[in-house]
């Protein structure tokens, strides 16, 4: 059957071509919506920050709501962080590493930064904390009688020195899941306690002990601390994950040597 | 280094369990007490039930079993109700559609194809009254309808090959029958009859959305797996207050790939992409028989396919090795 406008144009020839039309549309679309969060870029040897007027890509404000008092955000909002960073320029071309300056692990740059999240805690649909330690849920949770219980387990940093024991897990009670483990750190001469983001974390053996791969026993002492020690903020998550994930280069000196 | 990389979760909670949202006034209540499955605690949440059924869930239901059953029946009575031979031919067993000489007439003799379009009726039914239901529910939940619009776009072709091509074509023995092998037969027969659907720009386009939503799942999922341990499975919250985690996903692929999707955009690309499957594959197959007969020749009209397959071969010739004629 010929359905055509010409000889060589016909109607499902047309039809690839609308579609065609259509995709290149839905990919720029696509495009601008990656761009709500982390622009306008800024060139990284003249630190020049691109204008997002004129930048094609760039979406238009979109408001979202936020569960707690009607509050909302627009994005993208073109907001930059003022901290002053612990780094210097590497080299003089584009994508060159920048060099820590001091204690990269302390000073939160490269692996070890964090971001400004707000310094409230997460909340649950009815408003509550939603990661508490279990001490402040009154044995309503408990662990899985088939996994090992963590609560007493001896916790070694990658280079298998004691950094402390678990006391208590700090539970997302909205997912039932195991965000963080509490870790006295008692062998040390500042005697503290460490949150220990659960991903950081193997178990081996039985009964069981915790071998954390991202950073030294003797830097637990370091973990940056809640302020309240019953509940963490979106804030000091973010720091502390971030001081572990920092030490997956920065902990021993080996880590920034190449592999070969 | 063998370090926890959160593929499975290791030590599970046992705790009260999450009743859901509240359910809006008037509304049936969540039905079923919640069990824990410490199995399907491993990679996700334990908590099994309590389950939203409803008004049209329920509708849904009882609509797929008696289409299933009508099915069911049939392939039965094909093996003089004997369980064992059903068994054992299950898997060559067919409730085809409608046979030609009755074209679009509503009620055939039920052994020439009747069948086919009662339980075709009942199971089409159960579906759209499925579409309901979520709808519905994204409604009463304050959601958006994007799982409802998703799950349109897999009925549209759902109704394209049993439905609105057979009315297109004007008879109803064009449509796919119920059945394991036959199904697949159908599916051979198709792409022979009409002249190689390889050809089919639109069975092309969904393929390549097919595995394009795949691999993009596949990434984000990847992604948010490896930013768990800065708190990047909770992607809402990291839409309207970026965190470390995102920061990270976005660097790794800006890094690796030179661009990098958002906690938000992502799902969009993904999201397009599966609907693009189904909706590329809907017209692929509407315009089969109705605006083209043969796609290889529609091909080589437009220059897809070469006159003289001897200086392109597109199908490598499996005797003769690629390293030349001489060649072991």
């Amino acid at each position: 059957m010929t359905l055509g406008l010409t000889e060589h144009i016909d109607a499902t020839l047309v039809l690839v071509y609308a579609f065609w039309i259509f995709f290149a549309i839905l990919i720029y679309y696509l495009h601008r919506e990656s761009r709500r969060e982390g622009y306008p870029l800024e060139t990284d040897t003249t630190e020049v920050i691109e204008d997002p007027d004129t930048i094609t890509y760039m979406p238009n404000g979109k408001t979202y709501l936020l569960p707690d008092d009607n509050a909302s955000v627009i994005k993208p909002d073109n907001k930059r962080e003022a901290r002053l960073l612990k780094l210097r320029a590497g080299f003089a071309w584009p994508g060159a590493p920048k060099i820590p300056t001091g204690n990269p692990m302390k000073d939160a740059v490269g692996p070890a930064s964090y971001a400004e999240r707000k310094n409230v805690p997460d909340r649950t649909l009815a408003g509550k904390p939603k990661i508490v330690p279990l001490r402040s849920l009154f044995g309503v949770y408990a662990v899985s009688a088939q996994d090992p219980n963590p609560i007493g387990m001896k916790v070694y940093g990658c280079d298998h020195a004691f950094a402390g024991v678990v006391t208590d897990i700090w539970v997302d009670r909205t997912e039932s899941l195991i965000r963080y483990y509490e870790v006295a750190v008692s062998d040390q001469p500042k005697a503290r306690t460490a949150l220990l983001p659960v991903n950081f974390t193997v178990i081996r053996g039985i009964p069981g002990q915790i071998y954390v791969h991202a950073i030294t026993g003797a830097q637990f002492t370091e973990v940056p601390l809640t302020k309240n020690p019953n509940e963490i903020t979106l804030l000091e998550e973010d720091k502390i994950c971030a001081y572990y994930g920092g030490g997956l280069l920065y902990a021993i000196p080996i880590r920034q040597e190449s592999v070969l | 280094m063998s370090e926890f990389q959160n593929i499975f979760t290791r030590v599970q909670l046992v705790g009260p369990v999450e009743a859901g949202v509240p359910v809006p006034d008037g509304e049936l209540e969540r039905v079923g007490t919640p069990i824990l499955s410490y199995w399907a605690g491993k990679i996700g949440s334990a908590q099994i039930g309590p389950i939203y059924l409803g008004g049209f869930g329920l509708a849904s239901l009882i609509t797929f079993l008696l289409g299933f059953t009508i099915i069911g029946m049939n392939m039965l009575a094909q093996v003089d109700w004997n369980p064992v031979l059903f068994v054992r031919e299950f898997l060559w067993l067919s409730l085809d559609p409608p046979l030609a000489k009755h074209g679009l007439k509503v009620l055939p003799p039920l052994n020439e194809g009747g069948w086919w379009l009662i339980a075709g009726f009942f199971i089409t039914l159960s579906i759209i009254l499925w579409w309901f239901r979520m709808y519905v529910r994204a409604q009463r939940l304050g959601l958006g309808y994007h799982v409802s619009y998703a799950f349109a776009a897999a009925i549209w072709l759902y109704l394209v090959l049993g439905f609105i091509r057979p009315l297109l074509m004007g008879n109803w023995s064009h449509a796919v029958p119920f059945g394991i092998f036959s199904h697949l037969y159908w599916t051979n027969d198709f792409s022979v009859d009409y002249g190689n659907l390889f050809w089919n720009p639109f069975h092309a386009l969904s393929i390549a959305f097919l595995y394009g939503s795949a691999l993009l799942f596949a990434i984000h999922g990847a992604t948010i797996l490896s930013v768990s341990r800065y708190g990047g499975d909770r992607e809402i919250e990291q839409i309207t207050d970026r965190g470390t985690a995102s920061e990270r996903a976005a660097l790794f692929w800006r890094w690796t790939m030179g661009f990098n999707a958002s906690m938000e955009s992502i799902h969009r690309w993904a999201w397009w992409f599966a609907m693009l499957t189904t909706l590329t594959g809907g017209i692929g197959i509407l315009i089969t028989g109705t605006l083209v007969d043969d796609w290889t020749a529609w091909g080589m009209k437009h220059g897809i396919v070469p006159e003289d397959l001897s200086w392109w071969p597109i199908t490598p010739d499996s005797t003769v090795s690629s390293w030349g004629a001489g060649a072991q």
